[in-house]
């Protein structure tokens, strides 16, 4: 035994721990910079093999501490030292065990008891609006598996589990029967400033009424379907709104227009300026007609049923990009926001730089615009490589549609780095054998699974607390003359109901609020159309945190013992082995 | 004169007062970057961004920018926005010839630019690193936008003299701090301390080149204090005030042991060390401007606490370095008595002890503050790992040294090579690995000089190894 406690504890051991881990840390941070964190914390610091390891080490630690017995005056610093590093690893241990971490998000005067922690979890309501809550583990899937939701007879076949999902838009070819779409999937790349970017020109997308052209920075890549004895169109502008699912069409006829009502919905445009050459001069958005022979841009701002305002501004060109100012928050009303305007005639093919498309008489071909001139039009040959003529850039066309449909489904995704990862499941109702897709993310129509009278969400994995928390008013404070936060803060009200206490504070960065061995932390805010600002609180309990500090205290104790108090107290020649 | 001052601060000015109208001089304050400052502050800072120097055409910042200011048409044409990377021009169509254009020659221009930076954006939320020439577009972008506000009045706002938030002393020390450079002056006066030591044997020489250091340390001393009056903050928020804080820190500590050993030599390579951190502070393309800060850094005891003791770690890691090099390069001239080696070797456990101690502090007040900031104490952020990897790198030395497994040339050898590790943590995790929690507001690039190091490092190093490994060069 005693042979054993000497190996284990032995400088030869510890040194060879502490290398390796020196070693296991480098090269996991090296990872996490090409992986990102999850990718880490999944494999390394949270995995079952790196607790082990460091288990490793407190052995190192006890093995040595007990081979010193019995001990002397010289093991003093010596013991100290590592006792208050014995004290620290099972503080660590303790909160490691037994902590909680998890997030409130509260609008002003709402309540709330419950945390999200990481991981998820199957909500199911059944019949008698009873809701149940499963967790699961969200693994890759091998094969296939079961999942009983407690305290329900409902059992559920996994037949697909993805760890990272998108919701992918595709485009299929249709039948006869459907009426025309037309759709390229072009590639645009450039070795030179290293840009490979793929996307669709279609001419008819509900959801995006700018689907038929693209912007890369000031170039136009654009698709135009000639059809015989069309009129010329005035500028249009067109709107849907993923809140509404609607979408709106608003003739402009003149440069201002006041109040119109948008049909079917609560909302308003209550002001509405047309620019046929868009310049911002000053950051002003002007009418330049001397300078810009073509940029059409509309700003306009929309109103809902409370009142809430949102300036949009929407260019043809460029920039690429729409800008809005809200009342209460950016895209409120969650608005896609188009100008269609018809090219003037001497303009149409002479946007420079521009690489054009035509579908004509049943033929595609294509010509490019830059400022050397225009190129004439040539036949489209599909998946070859051409160059575009400008900015040193190669276009290729990958696939060609006549009558696109538009199909929307759920795809399994890399992890992403930095934003958080959206799970997707495919159960099958084990009794009744109907299945769908259960996913967490926004807009996917998936979420409840036809499986009787009940209803199904895969959400981020709940916890109760022993109070509740309400937020009163939140403010974000700007450094003075800036838009750059200086301080967030909350005032909050937490209660107690078992306890009856009843606690008044204001929470701000760095300033939180204790309560029952909970912290409760400022930790981000986020903004919401209908209900205003929302704050974002950590919840942390960290029941070893305590031997942490007391650990951490002893062992700079036995430090200093060791490296000062020591050397003269027991004279320089004895040291402490 | 005046007209061309934008009409805001126009109004601005004369609601409050009519006496700010006389004339714009160097401490006229303005409000800039969310703070309070001298109109020079605000104008060598907008030339540092526009031409990426503190002089243009031989003129100072100031004169410069209240010209610009005062007649924006002529400064459009002013060739004095920096422009460098080849392929960048390229894809502008700019002249390869010369690194500056004007605001005209980059106008026609500007969309490109945007593309690139549009591009850039795109990779940044994809999480992928930008090309070059779309990094140093961003750059460019941000240098046409500066001048651009520049000229309509939207980047400053002159406020009166007598304006309540203007603190008249904090201003007047900005403008001292500014005229005076008190850490130029620092690190030139340790420079000179260590020429002198090196040249001259004679006594006298050496109480003035003593003279020259404390003098260099008071400068020191003189702008970090005002650095702290000035932003009312400690002066380890960024990378260039943790390399100020960490050479006063490495002079401090050097000057502590020269005086409890009554031994000259940790002063003299202290001093060239902290002078060799203070010219890097100037050589890498850090911000040194003077800037708020974001809310979760806007803290408390805590932070300062825990940056301030990690800091001074690196400064006794620095100073066991430099003791190592000198050990090395005079144990290998065979300048280096036993007496003398001994000596040394007990100095750099010391220092190595003190360093252990301060990192290891550090780095629990560091979970210390985050468990109060934002409820955990360890989170494995790369920086906070780095930390944990630099102290037990030395605690390795340390138990070595404890049981006498380790001898003197391996000792000042770990010295070196240790340092290494510091800078990883230092530099590195916010410049080589760019992730985590403590990469607020940091820059890329300017890896230039941090390579010259490393080369030099790795030649010397590679060098000590072969002498003693092959040719048995060392005492020991």
């Amino acid at each position: 035994m005693r042979k054993v406690i000497q190996v284990f504890g032995s400088l030869g051991f510890a040194i060879f721990l502490i290398a390796f881990l020196v070693l296991i840390l480098a090269v996991s941070t090296l990872s996490e910079s090409w992986h990102g964190t999850p990718f880490v914390q999944r494999y390394i610091y949270s995995a079952f093999w790196f607790d082990l390891f460091l288990s490793l080490l407190w052995i190192n630690i006890f093995c040595a501490t007990l081979t010193r017995w019995p001990f002397q005056k010289k093991h003093t610093g010596f013991i100290i030292t590592h006792i208050g590093i014995l004290t620290l690893l099972i503080g660590s241990l303790l909160s490691r065990l037994f902590g909680v971490e998890g997030q409130i998000s509260l609008f002003e005067n709402q309540a709330k008891q419950n945390i999200l922690q990481q991981g998820w979890e199957i909500r199911l309501l059944d019949e008698k609006q009873k809701l149940h809550k499963q967790p699961v583990k969200i693994r890759p899937s091998k094969g296939t598996y079961d999942i009983a939701i407690e305290g329900t007879p409902y059992v559920f076949t996994v037949l697909k589990s993805y760890e990272n999902s998108t919701l992918r838009t595709t485009l299929s070819e249709g039948t006869s029967a459907d009426a025309t779409n037309h759709a390229l999937r072009v590639n645009l790349s450039s070795e030179r400033i290293g840009l490979n970017e793929n996307f669709w020109l279609i001419e008819n997308n509900p959801e995006d009424a700018h689907s038929s052209f693209k912007n890369i920075g000031p170039a136009l890549i654009q698709m135009k379907v000639e059809k015989n004895g069309e009129n010329e169109t005035k500028p249009l502008l067109l709107l849907y709104s993923a809140k509404y699912e609607k979408s709106f069409e608003v003739p402009i006829d003149q440069k201002e227009l006041r109040e119109v009502k948008l049909a079917n919905s609560e909302l308003t445009l209550t002001r509405l300026n047309y620019y046929p050459n868009a310049k911002i001069s000053r950051n002003e958005l002007t009418n330049a007609p001397d300078e810009i022979r073509f940029n059409p841009a509309v700003q306009f701002e929309i109103r809902n049923a409370n009142g809430h305002t949102e300036e949009h501004t929407r260019f043809l060109i460029f920039p690429d990009y729409p800008t809005l100012k809200g009342g209460l928050s950016a895209d409120m009303f969650g608005l896609k926001v188009g100008l269609r305007v018809e090219t003037p005639d001497e303009l149409k093919s002479e946007f420079s730089p521009s690489l054009n498309f035509y579908f004509k008489n049943n033929e595609w071909s294509y010509d490019s615009v830059s400022s050397k001139g225009k190129s004439g039009r040539r036949p489209l040959e599909p998946k070859k490589a051409t160059p575009t003529g400008w900015m040193d850039m190669v276009f290729k066309v990958s696939e060609v549609f006549v009558r696109a449909k538009i199909v929307r489904s759920i795809e399994s995704a890399p992890a992403s780095k930095t934003t958080d990862n959206y799970p997707a499941l495919f159960l099958q109702n084990k009794a009744t054998g109907a299945a769908d897709w259960l996913s967490p993310e926004k807009n996917a129509s998936f979420q409840t699974l036809p499986a009787g009278k009940i209803e199904m969400a895969l959400s981020v994995q709940s916890k109760a607390v022993p109070f509740a928390l309400k937020l009163v008013d939140f403010r974000k404070i700007d450094y003075p003359g800036t838009s750059n936060a200086q301080e967030f803060e909350s005032d909050v009200v937490l209660m107690d109901v078992i306890k009856k206490t009843t606690i008044e504070r204001t929470i701000s960065m760095n300033k939180p609020l204790d309560y029952a061995g909970y912290r409760i932390f400022q930790s981000s805010f986020a903004q919401d159309p209908e209900r205003g600002e929302m704050s974002v609180f950590t919840v942390a309990k960290n029941p070893g945190i305590g031997l942490i500090y007391s650990g951490s205290v002893i062992i700079l104790i036995g430090v200093i013992m060791l490296f000062y108090i020591q050397p003269v107290w027991l004279g320089k020649k004895k040291r402490h082995v | 004169m005046f007209k061309k001052i934008p009409f805001l601060i126009l109004v601005a000015g004369l609601a409050a007062s009519g006496a700010w109208a006389a004339e714009i001089l160097p401490d006229t304050p303005v409000r800039h970057n969310g703070r309070i400052k001298p109109f020079d502050a605000f104008a060598r800072q907008t030339l540092k961004v526009l031409a990426e120097a503190d002089k243009w055409d031989k003129k100072t910042a100031f004169p410069l920018i209240k010209e610009a200011v005062q007649n924006p048409k002529s400064a459009a044409s002013w060739k004095w926005i920096r422009v460098d990377l080849k392929d960048l021009k390229r894809y502008l169509n700019l002249s390869d010839e010369t690194h500056f254009f004007s605001y005209d020659d980059l106008l026609p221009v500007k969309s490109r630019v945007e593309f690139l930076v549009q591009n850039a954006k795109e990779k940044r939320k994809k999480d992928e690193r930008p090309s070059k020439t779309e990094q140093k577009a961003e750059t460019l972008y941000n240098q046409i936008r500066t001048f651009e506000e520049l000229q309509s009045g939207g980047l400053y706002t002159v406020l009166p003299a007598d304006d309540a938030a203007v603190n008249k002393s904090r201003l007047r020390v900005e403008s001292f701090y500014l005229n005076y450079e008190p850490h130029t002056k620092a690190a030139a006066l340790y420079f000179l301390a260590c020429f002198i030591f090196l040249l001259f044997t004679d006594k006298k020489m050496h109480v003035f080149a003593n003279l020259c250091i404390l003098l260099a340390f008071l400068w020191h001393t003189v702008g970090l204090i005002c650095r702290v009056y000035v932003l009312a903050r400690p002066p380890v928020s960024n990378m260039y005030e943790s390399m100020i804080f960490m050479s006063w820190v490495l002079v401090f500590f050097a000057g502590i042991f020269s005086f409890i050993y009554k031994n000259n030599i940790p002063l003299r390579v202290g001093a060239l060390v902290g002078g060799l951190v203070m010219l890097y502070s100037r050589l890498l393309p850090i911000d040194a401007s003077l800037d708020v800060l974001v809310p979760v850094l806007r803290s408390t005891y805590w932070l300062s606490v825990h940056v301030m003791t990690v800091v001074s770690s690196y400064g006794a890691f620095g100073l066991a370095m430099a003791l190592g090099h000198r050990y090395l390069i005079l144990d290998y001239m065979g300048k280096l008595p036993k007496k003398a080696a001994q000596e040394s070797a007990n100095l750099m456990d010391r220092v190595i002890q003190l360093g252990v101690i301060l990192i290891g502090t550090g780095t629990v007040l560091g979970g210390v503050w985050a468990n109060e900031s934002w409820g955990r104490f360890w989170g494995w952020d790369p920086k906070e790992t780095w930390a944990l990897i630099t102290f037990l790198c030395y605690l390795i030395v340390v138990h070595l040294r404890f049981l006498k497994k380790m001898n003197s040339f391996w000792l000042a050898f770990s010295a070196v090579l240790g340092f290494l590790v510091v800078l990883m943590t230092w530099y590195g995790v916010n410049f080589v690995l760019g992730r985590g929690l403590h990469s607020y507001g940091q820059g890329s690039g300017g890896m230039k000089w941090i390579i010259y190091y490393l080369i030099a490092e790795a030649a010397f190093i590679g060098f000590v190894l072969k002498a003693r490994l092959l040719d048995r060069g060392f005492s020991g």
